[in-house]
């Protein structure tokens, strides 16, 4: 533990890193500017009178509102809408990929069973009538896509970035400062870089969840949240756009509302990382340079993203591969949901992370049994 | 008692050394060769850096890399081009590298501040250690070699880059520390141990040539080193060293034979051997 604490201030006093947060926090608020939608704000402000569940008491509520330009936009939108999940058919999506990618076998029959069991939640959302709910009306998709599609993005490529050098930088520093022969020769010998491993975890997970924190903070002083906080993100002004099947709704497995929604991005963000920190860790053990193995990673990853498009086509080893951690990072936007026609199995992310983990975990300490009788020349 | 037991190093087809047996016990061993003799890997293959290709190093009759991190509590290392953090103290690099070692957190500091003292390093313990002179950063060195109280202590051309004031100096510093320990030393100054060291170990095209104490040593050249100021004299032998004395040039030779000419006898030094052992080597 003594150890692992002299790793971990080791990283923490780095100019590098505290340079690199700061540059990331500045990003983070240029971007919570780039979100500024008035319309979005005005609902968040009246959505303590209106509620967040649209009907007939919602109606009336917005009739008293103050008579404005949005008061008008809010009321057209809202009024006699019906719930998006009536009579929606989730089955027809699997079939519409099934015909469209000419899927068939196992492929064609997890296709069709994703959706059979998309159709379950469609048949719970149409009961709970979380299709009703009101999020920003018509400026949902903005808003959304601003908060998951842009800063949730960006938060999650930091946390990436951050916890691969500091990984990478932290495995090769005894290299870069000729000190490898002095650490490796003492009683803790190699055994360090187990030390390393969890302070940059640590390091990674905790600067993650501290950028989250500070920019989500920020984002919700900028573009108050108001009740909306409470509306389910799978309402009926949510929607998804595909090629294939067209505009859908947004639907997630669990019934999330935009702050669940806001954590459990946040969670599974942090899976992500954690693959990625055990993925540095294991490339640092084999490539003493830090910066050599940064390049070797992107390009790993690079080639995990292009082999689907360029090679394997709609085989069983592409929706392996769409269970990959960069995979998951590019279908971030729709995590918790059914994820579209690149994967094939419900609550792909969860599974990704956990089957990435376990991939991950057994070649890390083979690699790290591999350094302990590496001859260090 | 530290045993090297018919150990070779190979990389590939290269062999960096081959078949050395040797034995360790409390004292000073100096090991004498020229660069790339394989000094080096020995010191490395002892340190569990690199591991032997054939045989096998036994500390108190078990296999080191058996013993692991009980081996490696013993032992002080200061490595050839020793390394540190230019951002630390020497205080602060101490303490991380006694956290390395295993040494208690709270006898920590006290320990660090001790060997800071020992080599005149206690006024600057608290400087980044960016501005320190070679001699200051091979202090640290040695500080962090000497931490964890090592019953064997390595140090790989721990001169390197030093002044003469600083050699001498850091000789004395090592002298004081070789009591009831064994220190291992790698040169190829051979001043850095004649004076200290009780056995030399010499190596040849990567195999160990001698062991022995450099009075022993000295003693195989006996009766064959001779000075002189006859220039031409000189050169029909093989030419050891050049000094200048009273304005003349003297001149010392060795005379593998028996010797009939003008010169005067000189005792032989462990210079001498070390010259006459590698006179064919290219010095770098």
């Amino acid at each position: 533990m003594n150890i692992v604490k002299h790793e971990h201030k080791k990283i923490i006093t780095s100019p590098s890193l505290i340079g690199f947060v700061i540059t990331c926090i500045l990003l983070n608020i240029l971007l919570v500017f780039s979100a500024r939608n008035s319309y979005a704000d005005y609902i968040a402000e009246v959505s303590y009178k209106t509620g967040v569940r649209m009907g007939a008491e919602f109606d009336r509520q917005v009739e008293n509102l103050t008579p404005s330009e949005y008061s008008v936009w809010l009321q057209m939108q809202t009024e006699g809408i019906t719930d998006v999940f009536d009579d929606y058919n989730a089955k027809l999506i699997g079939e519409a990929y099934v015909n469209a990618f000419n899927l068939y076998g196992i492929i064609a029959n997890l296709m069709v069973d994703k959706y059979e069991r998309l159709q379950t939640v469609v048949e719970r959302n149409t009961k709970t009538g979380v299709g009703m709910d009101l999020y920003f009306a018509g400026a949902t998709y903005d808003r959304h896509t601003q908060l998951f599609r842009v800063i949730m993005t960006v938060l999650l490529f930091e946390g990436i970035l951050l916890i691969s050098l500091t990984m990478l930088l932290s495995l090769g520093h005894e290299f870069n400062t000729k000190t490898e022969f002095t650490v490796y020769a003492t009683k803790t010998g190699r055994r360090v870089n187990r030390a390393k491993l969890i302070s940059c975890i640590l390091t990674g997970l905790l600067i993650y969840i501290f950028l989250s924190i500070v920019t989500l903070l920020f984002f919700f002083l900028i573009n108050p949240l108001g009740a909306i906080g409470g509306s389910s993100v799978s309402s009926g002004f949510n929607y998804v756009h595909d090629l294939v099947a067209g505009v859908r709704p947004f639907i997630t497995w669990f019934d999330l509302n935009v702050i669940g929604y806001v954590i459990a991005t946040v969670c599974a963000s942090a899976g992500v990382i954690l693959c990625f920190g055990i993925l540095s860790y294991i490339t640092g053990l084999w490539i003493r340079n830090g910066y050599i193995g940064f390049l070797i990673i992107a390009l790993i990853n690079f080639a995990i993203f292009v082999l689907p498009f360029t090679i394997l086509g709609t085989t069983l080893p592409t929706y392996f591969l769409t269970l990959s951690p960069i995979w998951i990072v590019l279908q971030q936007g729709v995590w918790f949901t059914d994820g579209g026609s690149n994967v094939l199995l419900p609550h792909f992310e969860i599974v990704g992370i956990i089957a990435s983990l376990v991939i991950l975990a057994p070649i890390a300490t083979l690699s790290s049994s591999r350094f302990k009788r590496k001859n260090l020349v | 008692m530290l045993i090297v037991d018919n150990v070779t190093k190979k990389y590939g087809n290269f062999t960096a050394l081959e078949d050395v047996s040797l034995e360790f016990q409390n004292g000073v061993y100096g090991l004498l060769a020229p660069n790339g003799a394989g000094k080096t890997t020995l010191i490395k293959m002892l340190t569990t850096l690199i591991f032997p290709t054939k045989g096998q190093i036994l500390y108190d009759g078990v296999e080191i890399t058996k013993l692991d991190e009980t081996y490696r509590e013993i032992i002080g290392y200061l490595p050839q081009d020793f390394g540190y953090y230019r951002n630390y103290s020497p205080l602060q690099f101490l303490i991380y590298i006694a956290a390395l070692k295993g040494i208690d957190s709270k006898t920590t500091k006290e320990k660090s501040l001790e060997l800071l003292e020992l080599v005149s390093l206690f006024d600057v313990k608290d400087k980044k250690m960016r501005k320190f002179s070679g001699g200051m950063i091979q202090r640290v060195g040695i500080a962090q070699a000497m931490l964890n109280n090592p019953k064997l202590l390595i140090l790989d051309e721990p001169t390197a880059g030093l002044d003469p004031k600083e050699r001498v100096r850091f000789r004395n510093l090592i002298a004081s520390l070789s009591k009831d320990r064994t220190v291992i030393l790698s040169t190829h100054i051979v001043s850095d141990i004649e004076t200290i060291a009780n056995h030399v170990i010499m190596f040849k095209d990567h195999k160990l040539l001698c062991n022995d104490s450099p009075f022993a040593l000295c003693g195989t050249l006996k009766g064959k080193v001779f000075e002189t100021t006859d220039e031409s004299e000189a050169n029909r032998y093989l030419v050891l060293t050049e000094r200048h004395e009273d304005g003349k040039s003297v001149i010392r030779f060795i005379c593998e034979d028996e010797y009939t000419g003008s010169a005067t006898a000189a005792n032989p030094t462990l210079e001498d051997v070390f010259l006459y052992v590698y006179r064919e080597t290219e010095f770098s």
